[in-house]
């Protein structure tokens, strides 16, 4: 048993180092990180270059200059699979 | 003398190896969906990033139970020696070449910057090649002189 000792001393240490990993709040949609995918004036994608930006909504809003606003749609979050959700960041018109 | 420091130094290098596959393996577990985000943002990895989000921490794992059992350990010194050595490789593409950088690590690791990450691996890698070295010569059959 006196040979496991350091491996099984390592094991409980990483156990517990991770215990402080803190996991995205998945119910709390402002406080979730998506890959954000910046919108041009006519309401697409911006595809050429692409312009992402992974974080939370009000880090997309500050990423990409987007005013509070209802209107225009500015930016929308996909998941890890590059699905579109049904979340969009709007600004005011320019 | 020699004999006990060729049976403590891999212990102390194992110790040190598990704690750091363990506590990346576990961390990137725990923070699954944003590994997967942070890993389908990477230019390199992008098109497999699903089955890597998955095979990467489970990888870690298993090398951390190569490394506890005794029988194993020389098996897993050379495995952590490989993937340090690649993950290392991937870091100099991702500075040479890439724009986006997303960290893809796990835990508090993540605080650190792209040439720390270096060192940090280049140290690992180092301990796991001399783990393994100090293996191989400690397993190798004693073989009688010839007559």
């Amino acid at each position: 048993m006196r040979k496991y000792f350091l491996s099984i001393l390592a094991i409980g240490l990483a156990i517990g180092f991770s215990a402080f990993t803190i996991p995205h709040d998945k119910t709390n949609k402002e406080k979730q990180t998506y890959v954000w995918h910046k919108y041009n004036a006519a309401g697409t994608a911006e595809l050429s270059p692409i312009v992402t930006y992974t974080g939370t909504e009000a880090g997309a809003k500050s990423a990409f200059g987007c005013s509070e606003g209802t209107t225009v749609f500015c930016a929308r979050a996909y998941d890890s699979e590059g699905s579109g959700l049904d979340l969009y960041v709007k600004k005011s018109p320019q | 003398m020699l004999t006990s420091y060729r049976n403590k130094l891999p212990e102390i290098i194992a110790a040190l190896l598990i704690l750091l596959f363990c506590y990346t393996g576990i961390t990137k577990l725990i923070d699954h969906d944003l590994f997967k985000i942070a890993l389908s943002q990477s230019e390199l990895l992008s098109s497999i990033s699903k089955p890597v989000s998955w095979t990467l921490p489970l990888l870690e794992l298993g090398l951390t139970i190569l490394l506890v059992i005794p029988g194993t350990r020389k098996a897993g010194f050379m495995i952590a020696f490989c993937v340090l050595a690649l993950f290392t490789l991937y870091i100099l593409y991702m500075l040479l070449f890439a724009s986006n950088r997303p960290c893809t690590c796990g835990g508090v690791l993540k605080k650190l910057s792209w040439q720390q990450h270096i060192v940090f691996n280049v140290f690992f890698a180092a301990l796991s090649f001399i783990g393994w070295q100090i293996e191989r010569k400690n397993k190798r059959p004693f073989r009688n002189p010839v007559h």
